[in-house]
């Protein structure tokens, strides 16, 4: 025996099948508010996520870099644009005297080419394994040794043209391994100490490319990563550092700091998404609202005919509850669909225009962000039907049977 | 007995006054018996069909239908009531739109879970055939005639073995020939232990064996059992 919810649902899908056109304009609201969702939560996640992973990652509470590049190295860090400034090393020790410091480490950035001499436009970076708490625990993490002179680690999103070896300047550079993937700009980037460093920055093609020899590897730095004692001020030290070199080619931002471009731009467009949402919200369901409550009255003499028969007022309710269901469900399947289609095939536009480094395809978050705008897409289904359900229910049989208005 | 009401009122406001719809009826027929009521439009004819099918509330009076009270009903019972023992046949079209001449006769009887499906499904296969309607048991009803939608309203009616039938103008607008169809299907379902109370303006409703009842301004006169057609 068929139970009665089946053929409450057979009944509301009937009714959706023979009126294509409300049915497919409804799903058509509840699609356009579902592929809001999906895209812009997608977008500001994906931006955030990128953010959080790349402070995670990063580890230093304050970052020190040549007077105005701090945009550069936030670019750096957080698109992977490449960037290659240096200040002189001398600073280094000047900076990590100072009081409230724990740890320090420096970094050098070179930039590869696009050219023939080159396999790619890469970022290199280059670390010093002795005071390093940035890459050094992450190959230990994985397993992996420090690079030696002439080697190299790579990120998990370069390709090189072979697998072991890739080319700087003209001259070929051992690859002994490729990191796991971070989702932060890492992953476009090269890894060595500074022995590389200098093996490149002395051969032909470094050269040829920027004229007169640059000086030893070991005495420019691009950045110097610092870590604060427990309890102490970042925001603080980096003040103090700052005053103390005053008048140097050098100054000190907090990590926040140096990003707060980026904060600020994820900040926009989650406000700019919230509002998106709040007004589509509204558009749906004023929408739906109307398409239910003026069909609702077209079919106020089918309920008279049904409720004739015996059948009662709560299953009556009940085939207008399952129509916006299966409206909402449907909608909102449709459109995490296109939406997952849209942001495949537009990633590198969107990425571009918007300036967002990765777009978060996780599975398990796509899938945890699908059934969140399943269940909105449903509910403001379920909530549009819910004063024609009331309506129904609430009417006398023989107004319905009349086919009064509701 | 099946049906008695006493002293039955329903009243009406209509532009601010007020109006007895239904006034101090009082009513009885037998099982298997076939009643026909007629009346002028807004007689009352239909209020009275909506109050003895427990879709109306009286004002006053008592309804008992099988031994039972259907004033003391709740509102529950009552749609038990007309989902297994009373078939309430509306007037005009009252086929669901977007279902088939199949679905049309069950799906509503299944919702009610008052029946067994596959039984009412065997049922609905028999009635069809009965009405000649097995050509179209797939069709929409906006592909039938008039007389072929009130051919599956009365299928729909007795699809589920109901005790008594209402049927509120069931031949308005039909020919000759579909007129003689359903009645003589009414007539037949009588015969065979079934109650049927139609309304009707159609004066070849009035066939031997028919009890005649006449309603007018909410109130009902009994006028006559008709023998034969001579006599009538």
């Amino acid at each position: 025996m068929k139970s009665t919810s089946s053929i409450v649902c057979r009944m509301a899908t009937k009714n959706l099948q023979r009126r294509p056109v409300r049915t497919l304009c409804m799903m058509f609201f509840v699609f356009m508010l579902s592929t809001s969702l999906f895209c812009s939560s997608v977008l500001v996640d994906s931006m955030q996520g990128t953010l959080q992973k790349t402070t995670d990652r990063l580890g230093a509470d304050i970052i020190v870099v040549p007077e105005e590049y701090e945009r550069e190295m936030a670019d750096s860090l957080f698109l992977g644009e490449l960037c290659s400034f240096t200040f002189d090393r001398e600073w280094v020790d000047v900076v990590s005297n100072l009081d409230g410091i724990q740890e320090c480490t420096t970094q050098m950035y070179m930039a590869s080419l696009a050219a023939d001499c080159c396999s790619a436009a890469t970022q290199m970076i280059i670390f010093d394994p002795e005071t390093d708490f940035i890459v050094t625990p992450w190959l230990e993490q994985d397993g992996l040794a420090l690079p030696q002179k002439g080697e190299l680690y790579i990120g998990a999103l370069i390709n090189p043209p072979e697998p072991d070896s890739i080319k700087f300047f003209g001259e070929n550079y051992h690859i002994i391994g490729q990191l796991e993937r971070t989702n932060t700009s890492y992953d476009t980037c090269v890894f060595m100490t500074v022995e590389t460093a200098q093996e490149i920055m002395d051969s032909e093609g470094w050269a040829a490319a920027f004229g007169e020899p640059t000086s030893a590897a070991a005495d420019l730095v691009s950045s110097m990563m610092i870590r604060v004692e427990d309890g102490a001020d970042a925001k603080a030290i980096a003040r103090e550092i700052n005053y103390s070199i005053e008048g140097a080619p050098i100054s000190a931002y907090t990590t926040n700091g140096i990003f707060s471009g980026v904060i600020s731009s994820v900040e926009s467009m989650t406000g700019y998404s919230s509002v998106l949402m709040v007004l589509m919200l509204v558009l749906v369901i004023t929408a739906l609202l109307s398409v239910f409550t003026i069909t609702i009255n077209e079919r106020t003499s089918e309920f008279g005919v049904l409720a004739s028969l015996g059948v009662s007022s709560p299953k009556l309710a009940g085939i207008v509850l399952t129509e916006g269901t299966i409206i909402g469900f449907l909608g909102g399947f449709f459109g995490i669909c296109i939406s997952v289609v849209a942001l495949i095939l537009f990633s590198t536009p969107i990425q571009v225009k918007l300036s967002i480094p990765q777009l978060n395809t996780e599975i398990s978050y796509l899938l945890v962000l699908s059934a969140k705008c399943i269940f909105l897409s449903v509910a403001v289904s379920l909530l549009s039907s819910l004063y024609s359900t009331w309506k129904v229910s609430r009417t006398k049989l023989d107004g319905l049977i009349k086919g009064e208005e509701l | 007995m099946i049906l008695q009401t006493k002293d039955l009122t329903k009243t009406y406001q209509r532009q601010g006054q007020q109006f007895d719809a239904v006034s101090h009826v009082t009513f009885s027929m037998e099982k298997g018996e076939m009643v026909v009521l007629t009346g002028p439009s807004g007689c009352g004819k239909s209020t009275f069909f909506h109050l003895i099918s427990g879709i109306t509330v009286p004002d006053s009076g008592e309804i008992i239908f099988d031994g039972e009270k259907i004033t003391s009903l709740t509102p529950q019972q009552k749609t038990t009531l007309r989902a297994s023992k009373i078939s309430y046949i509306l007037q005009g079209d009252s086929l669901l739109p977007n279902f088939t001449v199949l679905e049309n006769i069950c799906l509503p009887h299944q919702l009610s879970n008052v029946t067994n499906p596959e039984e009412l499904s065997s049922k609905a296969m028999e009635l069809i055939q009965e009405f000649g309607l097995e050509k179209l048991t797939n069709d929409y009803p906006t592909n039938l005639s008039g007389g072929e939608r009130r051919r599956v309203a009365i299928a729909r009616a007795f699809v589920h073995n109901p005790l008594m039938v209402v049927a509120d103008e069931p031949t308005s607008d039909l020919d000759e020939e579909n007129t003689k169809i359903i009645l003589d299907y009414f007539q037949k379902q009588s015969s065979l232990g079934k109650s049927i109370l139609i309304s009707t303006h159609d004066l070849s409703c009035l066939r031997p064996g028919v009890t005649h009842y006449i309603m007018r301004k909410g109130s009902m006169k009994f006028e006559n059992h008709i023998e034969s057609l001579a006599k009538n």
